[in-house]
């Protein structure tokens, strides 16, 4: 199918269905989501929905009205006019995208933070905290950072706001000519024409780039009268029913309903970029019956009445009608303006607006609280919480316990403690309180920080910018970053994001012949060179093996494999008349060079043989090229032509045209100009009068012109996918007869050439022998049914005899010549049909797109009687499109063919390597693509998603029965593949949808399959794809990568959505949540920066826990010298700062910039991606070895600087705080050197600057701390404490030092013990099966900690980049 | 050629030295520096001179004066650094009650439990000699306790009745019955240690009349030299006033003749109200800074008031000489040498398997769809 067609399709179906799609995408996801979803966040969305959106945004459901709003069309209103739905004036035009003001934000925003799960926890363990009486730990530990917390974001918040504000202010201050009574002359209008001059200086919003504004002497219009005239008004004060006037290059304030434009036939061109991100123009034409409204009587003379469709969001479709004076004419996207869109080309356009400010279209769409995806580790990371909050209340239980304990047994005793007890509920609370931090409330602040970090890290890495289109990586969403670290279902476009979607126009096949184009001219086929060369490079290696070693394959085990799994399969043998047509096409570029006809010899042929059968028709087909479109040209400064194409399938088609002969050279709404350039220079000038345009729908997946040409022929053409053209052609029967006779034959010699191809060998090591019988099967080549185990050396020359023979076909076609052309082969249908077929189906196979052209000469009351129907539909309110393509159904039958275009879409630049290392990666890739599946195929052999070892799996709906398919592939997959690729296309995969039990085999095949490729299919077909997997697989993490509108369904389902900024406009890139410009820049996304960020996020998870844990353990421990009452070990105000200041750092900062291996290591070996698949980074034995770690450190901190310093001491300060402080000091100088220094692998000038600042900070910090507190009796007596008492103690200080020592000797030790055992192949010493010194893992299973070490020694070092960045040559092994 | 299942990714060769020559540079600083540092200390620990005598049960054990009887010997800790001397006499004591009256005129006779403990300095120690008390299982960092004062109060203050009745000194503020703030309140300030001690008398220093003789031990600069800030003579007149519970028997009110305590020039009292963070603690008491303590035999007389066997906490007497490195303190010292120990021992291991261990390591790198895999033996 068409690139147009797949494009349309997303423009049409794709983003109006996504919008849908997206919802209930959401309430699918709502389902799978966990209680604590259910429990908390849905509550809060729906109060969120209720009074947020409702109450402060004023976003009510309004009831629809009864047919739409009535705007008349008057020069001036007595009245505002009236909303029917609400009873007051419309809206108006003013926007706000702001989401405050000043008086309410300050409560709101509280509200909102208040109702954040976690401020809110803060605030409940807060709030208490700062009762007198309850907390040990200081009344304001919680509630001053989490109040510097929450005000931090507030600000953030108020200046996102401002900014809004800014832009809003800017935008409703903006002005328009509008059409208003004059209110005493020309005092008013130089009071506006200062207003004017005034916005002159309002800064520009900063996305509408806009040519020169208005200039001053557009002030005055000349066109006005007495009572009217064109005023300069603000947009915000706009209403519906005003009528604008527009000038070039103006942005249209509102929707309007065009009256009148100036250009040729009353066009106005529009660009759309704000609205679609398309960047041709379109065109807009006002409804016939108001062409007087040119000027200010004109339209005082008009009364006409607009009914519109109540507003929506639907940017694709607009229903309305308007009368004059009893005509009723259509109102659609054609006669609309939108705001959002600019005019160009135009000298100036007047509208009446229907929609004005918030429920324009664009402000409709404007999504203002987009969703964020959530990132797949939090879930992780919220049951590590519960665990945790678990753990508070535990030790809060117990050490409470611990206290009712103590009380009975000697506080009751103590006479010193007399009236001291302490309630219960205090206790706990205190304790809760105490403990509390240990789900530190940095942590969500943090994240931020981390997140951001790491996506300007993701950002400012220079593989992945493009410097050919300058564009760089982009980040939306920086809350899933390490989702990228996880994925292990990609699903790719096919168009612009595995190919350039930089279309070439390559060949066609007009009467049975085959041409090649552009291959001899100046865009000398490169392309083609490189296709085939990337399609060559999959099976080089193996080409090369069959010449080093002896093919065998063997065959084994046979009754394990079902002969006709592949249904598609045919055991037929191939008749000789396909055979010599299989050679009678270009099979790659140098065949098409020797042995085929070009274009340029068509043309001379044509004027040659001006009369002849074939000249006719290959004439009719370039015409055909250049007319059947929607394309504009426009003439550049130089006098050249430039096409404005929606599609760069249909700018390949106009320039193939050019080439041809043909260029469009006018588009008026109602006539093309096409200069014909003969072969010998001649210029004329002919121009088809277009009658009617069926525009294209990704239900029709065609398009229709009619045109009367110039001698009067009124002519249908059209142009579409085969499978909607051949049933409408005249003969079908016989077309879709040869259609499939020629689809067999293809399949039989594809199975003979893929075999050829295979690499043999590879057969031998999965065991996988079914694929290769099947094939054998099918193919010249028989094997004995009965062999079992049968081993047999297949030739090698039987590829270079299938060659030889092809080539035979090729030269006796190519003897035959153009000249020797038959021309009543020309006539034969069926033979013609199954040439065409055969040429289609080949183009398909070497990766081209192709179109089926079709043509009819309508008689002209056949045309009438028609044109009346199709009048009807296409004005009529209610279910217009169906209408439309009903319609259109009943003329476009009885079709001749013209022929069948092939365009070529290149393979972007490192795709089958990126690819292949995907795979390594144990990603498995799924295409999903609009073409057809001969095409789909191609691209996945060429772009290495077939492998040539793969099993590929057909399922087609129009082969037998459904069931039985799926059934064998599912045995077949089963019993094991090497690698299967299941194809399955659109219409079938509906079939499947559609039966429930087929439904549920189907997908749950699809853990089993190594890679899906899904052709034609649509945009919600794909997002139904991803969902798919999703219910199936919760546990995978998808990501999907386009670049179109018909991708944005897809990309918004799945868990991480790449977008391509490329060629095709930027909507999926706007709606992604990353964007690249080139597929490759995958593999670095995902295997470098995903690894990273999954394992920084995961190490930042754990180790901010860790601290807490650790932390904490000693003031747990300390409570048991306290009597369990709670008091505190540390010191209030260090303990207040003590996350912010001095263990924030030391997670913050690896969280970035750590790199556990090399960006080289990660791209040469793929396989150490599972690390996140597999959850190796955050998982709950890891994390508990990690709370053990703590636990012991902390028992080890506390025990032996109880020891050193008190128990066997006489200390020169028996405080608390000399004690505290102690503990305090070890806590964070082990933290950071722990963090910092042993576990950062990546050491940079920044964790050594960190680790300096904030140790170094700790002591300044005890320093000023000494010497600025006020001395009094605290427990805590801080002042001098560390300049003088205990500060000048060596013991306190040796205490230090020799904890440290004991920690870091521990840690040290452990890591070399493990770095030697590794080293030795020992490790992990309970794991015997996978060591030894020789033996082979996979290195997926080798330790990172190996790999480190790896990357140390240089020649592995050198050898890693290598192959890293594809140089690495497999000699270097052998020498 | 070996043939490998595709479910494992195909693997090749690659060749690689690893030595493991970076992570012990540490730990033979460690080595050199730890082991060191802990014989230092060890041998500073040593020549600190200890001695502990817990008195808590001597009001109910010891004789009545002028009996003396062993203190068992699990109550005594001497710890002096000299030989044993031949003819030392263990720890006795004896108890004696007499009434000791308080106040310029006697007017608060107290019944008082006089404990006379005698003990040995086998060798003249000191100058400094400090004398602690040393109370164990006494809960100074209670979480109310700890908080329990008022500092304004302290520092001279009239806090009225009601600020005191909101202040920390809670659950000890004001007399129920009068409603007068105690004065110091708190319970850290009513339970203070009172115990009174006096300086140790040399027994039988020359055979003649004059045969004991005091070494006079001050309590004077026992306290933090801050701490004297913290406390400025009262602005209450002694009727607003009354001294907390437990001070009732020396002072049992606040008059003309029981004028408000000097707190400013109480460094017993100021000692205490520094809090120690662990219920085992010693504060110090006595100190003599400049004269040595010859060795002889010692009585130490002791006003016997503070009660700890009620809530199974002991009292014990401490006196001590201190160095550089502080106080007796054989556990740091120990440590170091421990870790220093660990630390020659990891590096002698990993040289063994260092040598041991052959240094060439083959790993297998994955190599793109190669199925070959190379003998090990390359």
């Amino acid at each position: 199918m068409s690139s147009k067609l797949a494009r349309e399709a997303g423009d049409k179906g794709g983003t109006s269905t996504s919008t849908k799609e997206l919802r209930r995408d959401k309430s699918r996801e709502d389902e799978v989501e966990s209680w604590f979803d259910r429990i908390v966040k849905q509550p809060v969305r729906l109060r969120y929905q209720k009074y947020f959106v409702e109450l402060v945004l004023r976003r009510k459901p309004l009831p629809p009205s009864k047919d739409g709003r009535h705007i008349p069309l008057r020069a001036a209103h007595d009245s505002p006019l009236e909303d029917e739905r609400r009873g007051h004036p419309y809206v108006s035009n003013t926007i706000r995208s702001s989401r405050y003001t000043i008086w309410d934000f300050i409560p709101k925003q509280l509200l909102f933070q208040a109702t954040r799960l976690h401020n809110f926890y803060f605030i409940c363990i807060g709030v208490p905290q700062t009762i007198p009486g309850l907390s040990t730990t200081g009344n304001y530990t919680t509630i001053l950072p989490l109040t510097f917390f929450i005000i931090l974001t507030m600000f953030k918040e108020a200046y996102d706001d401002y900014k809004r504000h800014k832009m809003d202010k800017v935008e409703n201050n903006q002005f328009a000519k509008v059409l208003r009574e004059k209110s005493n002359g020309s005092h008013d209008g130089a009071k506006h024409t200062l207003d004017f001059l005034k916005t002159l200086t309002v800064p520009r919003l900063p996305w509408k780039p806009r040519k020169a504004r208005a200039t001053f002497d557009e002030v005055h219009d000349p066109d006005e009268d007495e009572d009217m005239h064109w005023e300069w008004i603000k947009w915000c004060d706009i209403t519906v029913g005003d009528v604008v006037k527009l000038k070039r290059n103006d942005d249209v304030p509102a929707d309007l309903a065009l009256l009148y434009a100036d250009g040729e036939d009353g066009i106005a061109y529009v660009e759309t970029m704000a609205l679609d991100g398309e960047t041709n123009l379109k065109s807009k034409q006002a409804p016939r019956g108001l062409r007087m409204c040119s000027n200010i009587p004109g339209i005082r003379s008009c009364a006409a009445d607009f009914v519109c469709e109540d507003p929506n969001r639907d940017l694709y479709d607009f229903n309305g009608r308007v009368t004059t004076n009893d005509e009723t004419s259509p109102l659609t996207l054609n006669e609309v303006l939108y705001r959002g869109s600019v005019l160009r080309n135009t000298t100036y356009a007047i509208g009446l607006v229907v929609n004005s400010g918030e429920e324009c279209k664009i402000r409709m769409n404007a999504n203002h609280h987009p969703n964020a995806k959530k990132p797949r580790l939090e879930r992780y990371a919220n049951q590590v919480v519960l665990t945790l909050i678990g753990y508070v209340v535990l030790l809060s239980v117990g050490v409470s316990m611990g206290y009712l304990i103590w009380h009975s047994n000697y506080e009751v005793n103590a006479w010193y403690l007399d009236d001291a007890y302490v309630g219960f509920e205090e206790i706990i609370v205190g304790f809760l309180i105490m403990f509390n931090n240990v789900i530190p409330l940095s942590l969500y602040v943090s994240m931020e920080i981390v997140k951001i970090g790491q996506m300007i890290m993701i950002h400012n890495d220079v593989n992945m910018y493009d410097a050919e289109t300058d564009t760089p990586m982009v980040c939306n969403t920086n809350t899933i970053l390490e989702n990228l670290g996880q994925v292990s279902y990609v699903l790719s476009d096919k168009t612009g994001t595995l190919t350039e979607n930089v279309m070439k126009f390559r060949g066609m096949s007009v009467g049975g012949v085959a041409f090649t184009h552009g291959l001899d001219g100046p865009r000398e086929g490169v392309s083609l060179d490189h296709r085939r060369m990337s399609a060559d490079h999959g099976v080089k290696d193996s080409s090369r093996d069959m010449k080093h070693e002896k093919i065998s394959i063997t065959v084994e085990d046979r009754g394990l494999a079902p002969i006709s799994t592949n249904a598609t399969v045919s055991h037929d043998r191939p008749s000789m008349q396909q055979r010599s047509s299989i050679g009678g096409i270009p099979r790659s570029s140098t065949q098409g060079q020797d042995g085929f006809t070009s274009t340029t010899e068509l043309l001379k042929y044509i004027s040659e043989h001006p009369s002849a059968a074939l000249s006719k028709k290959a004439r009719d087909f370039i015409l055909a090229m250049a007319l059947c479109h929607t394309a504009l040209p426009e003439t550049t400064d130089n006098g050249d032509i430039k096409f404005q194409a929606s599609s760069p399938d249909e700018l390949a088609l106009l320039e193939a045209a050019q080439d041809l002969g043909y260029l469009l050279v006018q588009r008026a709404s109602h006539s093309i100009t096409l200069l014909h350039t003969s072969v010998d220079g001649e210029q004329s000038k002919e121009t088809y009068e277009i009658l009617d345009v069926v525009e294209f729908s990704s239900k029709r997946k065609r398009m229709s012109i009619v045109v009367r040409c110039p001698d009067g022929r009124i002519w249908l053409l059209c142009k579409g996918a085969d499978s909607v053209i051949v049933p409408r052609l005249q003969q079908a029967a016989l077309a879709s007869r040869k259609s499939h006779e020629v689809r067999r034959s293809i399949q039989i010699e594809r199975e003979h050439q893929s075999r050829n191809e295979q690499t043999t060998p590879r057969n031998s090591f999965g065991g996988r022998p079914s694929m290769t019988l099947r094939r054998g099967s099918s193919m010249d080549i028989r094997i004995n049914p009965a062999a079992k185990s049968a081993k047999l050396d297949v030739p090698k020359a039987s590829y270079e005899m299938a060659v030889q023979v092809r080539s035979m076909d090729t030269s006796r076609e190519r003897r035959s010549g153009l000249s020797a052309l038959d021309n009543s082969a020309v006539d034969d249908d069926a033979a013609v049909f199954s040439r065409c077929f055969k040429h289609m189906d080949d183009f398909a196979m070497q990766g081209l797109r192709t179109l089926l052209y079709a043509d009819k000469t309508i008689s002209p009351s056949e045309y009438a009687s028609w044109k009346k129907m199709y009048q009807d539909a296409t004005t009529s309110l209610v279910d217009r499109q169906n209408r439309i393509e009903t319609a259109a159904e009943m003329v476009e039958q009885g079709f001749d063919l013209l022929g069948a275009s092939a365009i070529e879409d290149k393979l972007q630049k490192g795709v089958p390597e990126t690819i292949d290392k995907l795979r390594r990666a144990g990603i498995k890739i799924w295409m999903l693509t609009g073409d057809k599946r001969e095409t789909a195929i191609n691209i996945a052999h060429s772009a290495q998603i077939c492998k040539p070892e793969s099993s590929i799996f057909i399922l087609d709906s129009t082969k037998g029965s459904l069931e039985a398919q799926v059934h064998d592939v599912v045995v077949d997959v089963r019993t094991g593949c090497l690698h299967s690729v299941l194809v399955i296309d659109g219409h079938t995969l509906g079939q499947v949808d559609a039966d429930p039990t087929l439904k549920q085999v189907f997908y749950d095949l699809i853990p089993f399959l190594d890679s899906v490729i899904c052709c034609r299919a649509s945009p919600s077909q794909k997002a139904g794809i991803v969902k798919a997997i999703r219910a199936r697989i919760p546990s995978a993490l998808t990501l999907a990568i386009g670049d179109g509108a018909n991708d944005i369904a897809m990309i918004q389902s799945c868990h991480v959505g790449v977008g391509i900024s490329g060629r095709e406009g930027l909507q999926a890139a706007r709606v992604a949540d990353y964007s690249i410009s080139q597929f490759r820049f995958l593999q670095r996304l995902l295997l470098v920066h995903g690894r990273w960020n999954y394992m920084r996020t995961a190490k930042f998870i754990l180790w901010t826990f860790w601290k807490e844990m650790f932390f904490y353990m000693m003031q747990a421990l300390y409570q048991h010298h306290n009597g369990y009452t709670g008091t505190s070990l540390y010191e209030n105000w260090s303990l207040t700062v003590l996350n912010t200041l001095f263990t924030s750092l030391c997670v913050i900062v690896p969280g970035i910039f750590e790199q556990d291996l090399k960006a080289e290591t990660l791209l040469a070996v793929p396989e150490l991606y599972v690390y996140g698949q597999r959850n190796m980074g955050l998982n709950l034995p890891y994390y508990l070895r990690w709370v053990v770690l703590g636990t012991v450190q902390g028992i080890i901190v506390w025990f032996v600087s109880w020891a050193a310093w008190s128990r066997f001491a006489k200390m020169s300060d028996h405080g608390l705080f000399a004690l505290g402080d102690l503990s305090f000091t070890l806590g964070i100088v082990f933290t950071n050197y722990k963090l910092l220094i042993l576990e950062t692998h990546y050491k940079t000038l920044i964790v050594a600057v960190s680790f300096t600042v904030v140790v170094g900070g700790w002591f300044a910090w005890n320093g000023f701390m000494s010497s600025a507190y006020s001395d009094n009796l605290s427990p805590y007596d801080v002042k001098g404490g560390f300049t003088s008492t205990f500060g000048n103690d060596p013991i306190w200080w040796l205490t230090l030092i020799v904890v440290m020592a004991i920690l870091t000797v521990m840690e040290l030790g452990y890591k070399s013990i493990k770095h030697t055992m590794l080293v030795a192949g020992q490790w992990p010493p309970w794991k015997r099966s996978v060591r030894g010194v020789n033996g082979v893992q996979n290195a997926e299973e080798l330790d990172v900690g190996l790999w480190q070490a790896l990357e140390k020694e240089p020649h592995i070092r050198e050898r890693l980049k290598r192959m890293s960045d594809g140089s690495y040559d497999d000699h270097d092994e052998y020498e | 050629m070996e043939v490998t299942n595709n479910s494992k990714v195909p693997l090749r060769t690659l060749r690689s030295a690893l030595s493991h020559s970076t992570r012990r540079s540490s730990q033979k600083c460690g080595d050199i520096i730890f082991a060191p540092i802990g014989g230092l200390l060890l041998w500073a620990s040593a020549k600190v001179e200890e001695l502990a005598i817990d008195y808590s049960s001597c009001a109910v054990n010891a004789p009545e004066y002028p009996n003396f009887s062993d203190i068992p010997s699990r109550q005594v800790t001497s710890r002096f650094n000299t030989a044993a001397v031949s003819g030392a006499q263990p720890a006795r004591w004896s108890r004696n009650t007499i009434i000791k009256t308080y106040g310029p005129d006697g007017m608060a006779p107290v019944n008082t439990t006089v404990c006379m403990v005698q003990f040995d300095i086998p060798k003249e120690i000191g100058p400094p000699v400090l004398f602690y008390y040393r109370l164990t299982n006494f809960y100074q960092n209670h979480r109310r306790y700890v908080k329990s004062l008022d500092q304004d109060q302290l520092m001279g203050k009239n806090r009225s009745s009601d600020k005191i009745k909101e202040s920390d000194c809670n659950p000890l503020t004001v007399e129920p019955a009068t409603n007068k703030s105690y004065y110091p309140c708190g319970l850290i300030a009513n339970s203070v240690f009172n115990d009174t001690f006096f300086s140790p008398l040399q027994l039988n220093v020359n055979q003649g009349n004059d045969k004991n003789r005091s070494y006079d031990m001050t309590n004077k600069g026992i306290a933090r030299a801050s701490d004297k800030d913290l406390y400025k003579p009262s602005a209450y007149s002694v009727d607003e006033v009354v001294p907390p519970l437990n001070w009732r028997e020396r002072y049992p009110t606040y008059n003309a003749s029981f004028p408000l305590p000097k707190l400013q020039e109480d460094e017993a009292f100021q000692v205490w109200m520094r809090t120690a963070g662990l219920p085992t603690f010693s504060k110090l008491a006595l100190r003599n800074d400049t004269a040595p303590m010859p060795s002889g035999r010692y009585q130490v007389d002791i006003y016997d008031y503070f009660p700890v066997t009620v809530y199974g906490g002991t009292k014990s007497i401490l006196i001590s000489t201190r160095t550089a490195m502080g106080g007796k303190n054989p556990f740091l010292g120990i440590a170091y040498v421990v870790v220093g120990g660990i630390c020659v021992l990891l590096g002698a291991l990993f040289t063994a398997t260092h040598l041991i261990r052959p240094r060439l390591v083959v790993f297998s790198l994955i190599e793109q769809r190669k199925i070959v895999r190379r003998s090990p033996a390359l």
